[in-house]
């Protein structure tokens, strides 16, 4: 593995803080948290942030994050990985892939990914990630087409996964199903053969993000993963009771009115939980 | 035709924070910093209305592609709009120097889509509350299509299997019937439990769990405390059935009867 070099630190972080990336006293809704995907098979990159060598060797399939960052500008300048990189960005005698100068937006959850568009030019997208709560017993499956292949369509058992379709280069669609195991695969938009075999598991209370990155015809293709866990939501009841068995005079009869009165006494002292008296 | 993905696709979940950072351990001021600097990068085309989610269309900078065709210099894109509502900071340097702090940003190789099986556990087969007479099979159950908990029939108890397992980390719920079909269900006695009693839970590997009860409590059907549905912190085991006043007309009763216990030793 390349081995990760990094200069100027000192320089940078005191340019990050007079553009404001550390800003103190920026609100909640002003900040976003980031995370950062490397989808361009086989090229290593260097980063500078405002001409200062950031990082050496961000490697391909890499995922960073996640950070809050403050709504900012900042002038980003990516580069192939160099063996002898310099401090500067002034300093290098190639061009840069990318050089942008954006602004960071604030209140959202976001992944920024470096990939190839449908030509197979390198590219950025910044794609919205879903982080509402999931009805109990089902995950949300995020597809995202960000390879250099033409538009699919999500395939399971011969037939189009529905809201899974005519994904193309730069678009995402997202579904929420059952959490299982289902047998999918990539085919050309409007057809259903399967293309690429990409069975996923999909956990429940998940938002499962698939990436299609890499090129098609150029043989590096493939499919690399984001999960954001933790989105589960309860069952909407558990009704447990059919006959009426306790009830007008069952043995609950007697408790529920013991119980109202240690369930006021409870509330009084902070809890909504009561106990039972053994009979 | 056959993708070369197919084979090659390496697919690795995303992981929790003990795989981060593998490469630049010991380095979190580099690692934040790279990871602000990629996603300004991608962030200027953010349309408005992604920013404030719900967008389903990556936004985009055009970098077009070199004459050679690998990785070469582009001119300068420099959008930078801003994003409705995102107006950056001021670039006066009203910073503290010795204020800010830069937070630890993990970076990790992305996963694979192999590794997405859910991982066995040791799952639950029978439980037992020996003081009130309860001793019945455990099955795995999750959602009916109408959202509420599957509860399985008289004899059996139901284990949420998208839930903690028993002993595992959070609130692992198992639920039965109080009755079913006229006959008395799995969960009967449940509300004769009182704290202390102790819930013993026979495992699929034939090691017994024990726990140990703390509460008894009656609850609306609406009105479960979200801590019986938590997926991490202390361990719990939670016995749910029905109770209170039973509404003939939907054969339903109106109030679930609910047992936390906590792990013994």
């Amino acid at each position: 593995m390349r081995t990760s070099r990094f200069r100027a630190l000192l320089a940078l972080l005191t340019t990050l803080a007079t553009i404001g990336l550390f800003a103190p006293g920026a609100s909640a809704q002003d900040t976003s948290d980031v995370f950062v995907v490397h989808g361009i098979p086989g090229v290593t990159v260097d980063v500078y942030v405002d001409g200062d060598l950031t990082l050496e060797g961000f490697e391909p399939e890499a995922i960073a994050g996640p950070l809050s960052l403050p709504a900012a500008d900042y002038r980003i300048q990516i580069f192939a990985a160099s063996d002898d990189a310099p401090a500067s960005a002034e300093d290098r005698t190639d061009d840069a892939v990318i050089d942008v100068t954006p602004a960071v937006p604030g209140g959202a959850n976001l992944s920024v990914v470096a990939h190839l568009d449908a030509d197979g030019a390198p590219t950025l997208g910044a794609f919205v990630n879903d982080l509402d709560t999931i009805d109990a017993g089902e995950g949300r499956v995020t597809v995202r087409h960000t390879a250099a292949a033409p538009a699919v369509d999500i395939v399971a058992g011969g037939a189009a996964v529905d809201g899974l379709t005519g994904l193309a280069n730069g678009g995402e669609a997202v579904v929420a199903l059952p959490a299982d195991a289902y047998p999918t695969g990539l085919a050309a938009a409007g057809t259903t053969e399967v293309l690429v075999d990409a069975p996923i598991t999909i956990a429940e209370g998940t938002n499962l993000v698939v990436y299609a990155i890499g090129d098609l015809a150029g043989g590096s293709f493939t499919l690399i993963t984001q999960s954001f866990d933790g989105l589960h939501s309860a069952p909407a009841q558990v009704n447990a009771g059919t006959s009426g068995l306790l009830d007008p005079a069952g043995p609950s009869s007697v408790p529920a009115l013991v119980t109202a009165g240690v369930l006021g006494v409870a509330v009084v002292a902070g809890t909504a939980r009561a106990s039972f008296v053994r009979r | 035709m056959t993708s070369p993905a197919s084979t090659a696709a390496p697919f690795r979940v995303l992981s929790p924070p003990a795989r981060a950072g593998r490469w630049w351990s010991g380095r979190r001021p580099v690692r934040s910093v790279l990871a602000a600097t990629l996603l300004a990068a991608g962030c200027s085309s953010l349309p408005a209305d992604e920013v404030s989610g719900g967008g389903s269309t990556a936004g985009v900078i055009d970098v077009g592609r070199s004459e050679g065709g690998d990785l070469r210099a582009q001119d300068e894109v420099s959008d930078g709009e801003p994003v409705d509502g995102s107006a950056p900071p001021a670039l006066d340097g009203a910073v503290d120097p010795g204020g800010w702090s830069v937070p630890d940003v993990p970076i990790q190789t992305a996963a694979s889509l192999d590794d997405l099986v859910v991982p066995d556990r040791p799952a639950p087969v029978g439980l037992r509350v020996v003081s009130v007479g309860i001793d019945a099979a455990v099955t795995e159950v999750g959602i009916r299509p109408d959202g509420d908990l599957e509860v399985p029939a008289e004899a059996e108890i139901g284990w949420y299997r998208f839930g903690p397992e028993p002993g595992g980390p959070g609130s692992s719920v198992v639920a039965a019937h109080v009755d079913y079909n006229g006959r008395p269900g799995a969960f009967f006695p449940l509300r004769d439990t009182v704290v202390g009693d102790v819930v013993e839970v026979d495992r699929a590997d034939g090691s017994t769990l024990q726990f140990e009860v703390v509460s008894v409590a009656r609850h609306g059907k609406d009105e479960l405390p979200p801590d019986l549905w938590r997926r991490d912190g202390a361990p719990q085991l939670v016995l749910i059935t029905c109770g209170g006043p039973f509404d003939s007309r939907v054969r339903s009763y109106e109030d679930n009867v609910v047992v936390v216990a906590v792990p013994i030793g």
